[in-house]
């Protein structure tokens, strides 16, 4: 760089030379900058890469050398599929069946109520809706571990500890706040001018509402109910409090199991199940994305 | 078709006022604008015609039946939002048939209405796609569809052009002029541009902070404003507005204005001033009404030119008189340059005057 400078030191303004220097200038800058970025993303995902990676090489790994560096190649770790680790264990199959209730459970509350809610607050006026958003929004950003031991008094005296019941309406509870905001932002994008058009062109409120918004807000609807379904399958902490019963038992919990109840961990377990809990998420996820990444397609404007 | 009656609408969102007591009778079959600037009332009084919003006070007739508290889909309006407001999840001959499905026409006859309305627009091969895949011209015509394809007694279109660029705009008012025409639809059209109003219009109210200041024919806004107002929003080159004092000088009556300028008084005026009282007014006159003279002249004023414009076909020569501006708007082809002096003659009959303090206009023979 320095070189460079003096060599067009004592050139004029705008001569070839120059110019041509100038851009090798801006090319190598450029370069630079790319180099940098590259560097900067890698070191930064470095972590995650190799967690994960160690845990899909662990899962298929006889032992671990140095406790650390996995070593050869089996699928003994992936038995609990097909039997029991130990007694200590419920069925998977049944945990999986738990988990994937909560998850559809979580997804189709947040559809059937936040989804009208939010089309209520954002499209009507009544007394006290600036002071729902308000609440709705302090709610959410209470951290849920502050509720635990209230709301397990809560669920003992209603009779719903130990029930997959009692943590799916605890969740629904915290969740829907977070739902209804999103979807407001996802009505308050449709202009007016359309919904005063569907009824002039001769439709109710509730047929504008079904076949004039409530298609415009599908990839909002489909964002926050893959959002809700990942949410209530990872669910951990309440789970692990509300539910002690074996046959109640959600993926966490099973996960959090083989952590917790040996005298050592079976590392190659711990992976083998970690990925069985990771990949229907995993999946899911692939397949529906195009709907997380979506924005309405606008069509008021020229 | 319908004739619509507005007496004495009034219209308030919570302590805004926003349309005022306002009365109109729109005829049947022709033109109406409502014109004004922005956030004169004129889209909430359109928003009442098609019953979105219900009026504070007074009361709506079509054909002499009261509409007030009649909802929307039972009024048989057509309205063209300026945003077009197309669904965008429908492709362009859903939109357009989305009326006559909610009305339940058998489907057949629905393909039918579509194509035709579509062919009369020119946008029946465009019926397979999205809004988002169509130009803002073809959506604006997309909408106009929609409105006019349940044959509705009532079209209103709220700022229909403005979303156009400008040869776009030209074309499309004669379309829209053309189909209203053939069709003998009685029509509304919001605007904020007069060109628009004047060209499409059989009359125009203009509006302003939710009152009427003039309605009447698109002539007579121009020729006849009724108030400064009017006078000051119609016309492009705007008019020359200035104070104007009516004073003697050497037997002769003339206006000044401010210290510099003198315009004689015509007889005419100075007869028809004779009986009032006051001395002050706003004087008026248009750039397209002053002549400009070689040789000196017994209604002409002297002045040097400051700046000459070219606006394509026309030149807008400015003099300076102090403080006070006067614009002429002659030919292309007249010669006039800078530091030239000139005679500027006001064509007579084309002299408006307001009172100073009601600004409305003074009644002026002829």
């Amino acid at each position: 760089m320095a070189q460079l400078k003096q060599e067009i030191a004592h050139l004029p303004r705008f001569s070839p030379e120059r110019l041509r220097i100038e851009a090798r200038k801006e090319q190598r800058k450029a370069r630079l900058l790319t180099l940098f970025i590259y560097t900067f993303l890698i070191v930064a995902s470095l972590p995650i890469i190799l967690g994960y990676g160690w845990l899909v090489l662990n899962s298929f790994s006889e032992t671990l050398a140095y406790g650390v560096l996995p070593k050869g190649w089996t699928i003994k770790n992936f038995r609990f599929l097909w039997e029991l680790p130990s007694r200590y264990y419920p069925d998977l199959w049944r945990t999986t069946w738990n988990t994937l209730l909560l998850a559809v459970g979580m997804t189709i509350i947040m559809i059937l109520v936040a989804t009208p809610t939010a089309y209520v607050i954002s499209r009507m006026k009544f007394p006290g809706r600036n002071m729902m958003l308000a609440m709705t929004l302090i709610l959410h950003s209470f951290p849920g571990v502050t509720l635990l031991i209230s709301l397990y008094y809560v669920l003992r005296s209603l009779g719903l500890l130990n029930s997959i019941v009692g943590v799916f309406l605890v969740k629904a509870g915290l969740m829907l706040p977070l739902g209804i905001w999103i979807m407001k932002g996802f009505f308050d994008n449709i202009s007016w001018d359309v919904e005063m058009s569907g009824l002039v062109d001769g439709a109710t409120r509730m047929q504008t509402l079904y076949k004039i918004i409530l298609p415009q807000v599908k990839p909002g609807i489909a964002a926050m109910a893959i959002f809700s379904f990942i949410n209530g399958w990872s669910e951990y902490i309440y789970v692990i409090t509300f539910i002690q019963k074996k046959e109640s038992w959600t993926l966490s919990s099973y996960v959090n199991s083989i952590i917790g109840d040996f005298q050592f961990i079976d590392y190659g377990l711990l992976s083998a199940t970690a990925l069985f809990y990771i990949l229907p998420v995993l999946l899911f996820f692939i397949f529906t994305q195009k709907y997380l990444m979506t924005v309405t397609v606008g069509g008021t404007k020229g | 078709m319908a004739a619509v009656v507005l007496k004495n609408i009034t219209k308030a969102f919570g302590s805004v006022v926003a349309v005022d007591n306002i009365s109109l009778e729109i005829p049947d079959g022709q033109v109406t604008a409502l014109l004004g600037p922005s956030g004169c009332g004129k889209t909430t009084t359109l928003l009442m015609l098609a019953g979105i919003y219900q009026p504070t006070r007074g009361e709506i007739f079509f054909d002499e039946v009261m509409v007030n508290g009649i909802p929307p889909k039972l009024r048989n309006v057509g309205l063209v939002f300026q945003s077009y407001a197309l669904y965008p999840h429908m492709t362009v001959f859903e939109n357009i048939a989305f009326p006559l499905k909610l009305k339940k026409v058998p489907k057949d006859e629905i393909r039918q209405r579509v194509q035709d309305i579509a062919k009369v627009v020119q946008i029946d091969d465009l019926l397979q796609r999205k809004p988002a895949q169509i130009s803002g011209g073809q959506q604006q015509r997309v909408a106009l569809c929609r409105a006019l394809v349940k044959n509705p007694d009532l079209l209103l279109l709220d700022e229909p052009l403005s979303n156009l660029d400008a040869r776009l705009r030209i074309e499309t008012r004669a379309e829209i002029k053309r189909i209203q025409q053939e069709l003998g639809i009685t029509t509304i059209l919001v605007t904020h541009d007069q060109v628009e109003a004047v060209t499409m219009a059989d009359q125009v109210a203009v509006m302003r902070n939710g009152v009427i200041q003039q309605y009447s024919s698109p002539e007579d806004l121009l020729l006849k404003p009724a108030n400064m107002f009017v006078a000051s929003f119609m016309g492009d080159p705007p008019m020359n507005l200035m104070e104007a004092e009516l004073s003697s000088e050497n037997g002769k009556s003339v206006f000044r204005c401010g210290s510099e300028l003198k315009i004689p008084v015509p007889d005419a005026i100075a007869a028809a001033l004779q009986s009032r009282r006051d001395r002050e007014f706003i004087l008026g006159v248009r750039p397209e009404n002053l002549e400009l003279l070689d040789e000196p002249h017994e209604l002409a004023v002297p002045g040097t030119v400051f700046m000459v414009e070219l606006l394509g076909r026309d030149k807008l020569v400015d003099f300076r008189f102090g403080e006070v501006a006067l614009r002429a708007l002659v030919p292309a082809d007249v010669a006039v340059s800078q530091g030239e002096k000139k005679w500027i003659r006001p064509q007579a009959h084309r002299i408006h005057l307001f009172g100073k303090a009601d600004r409305q206009a003074v009644p002026l023979a002829g």
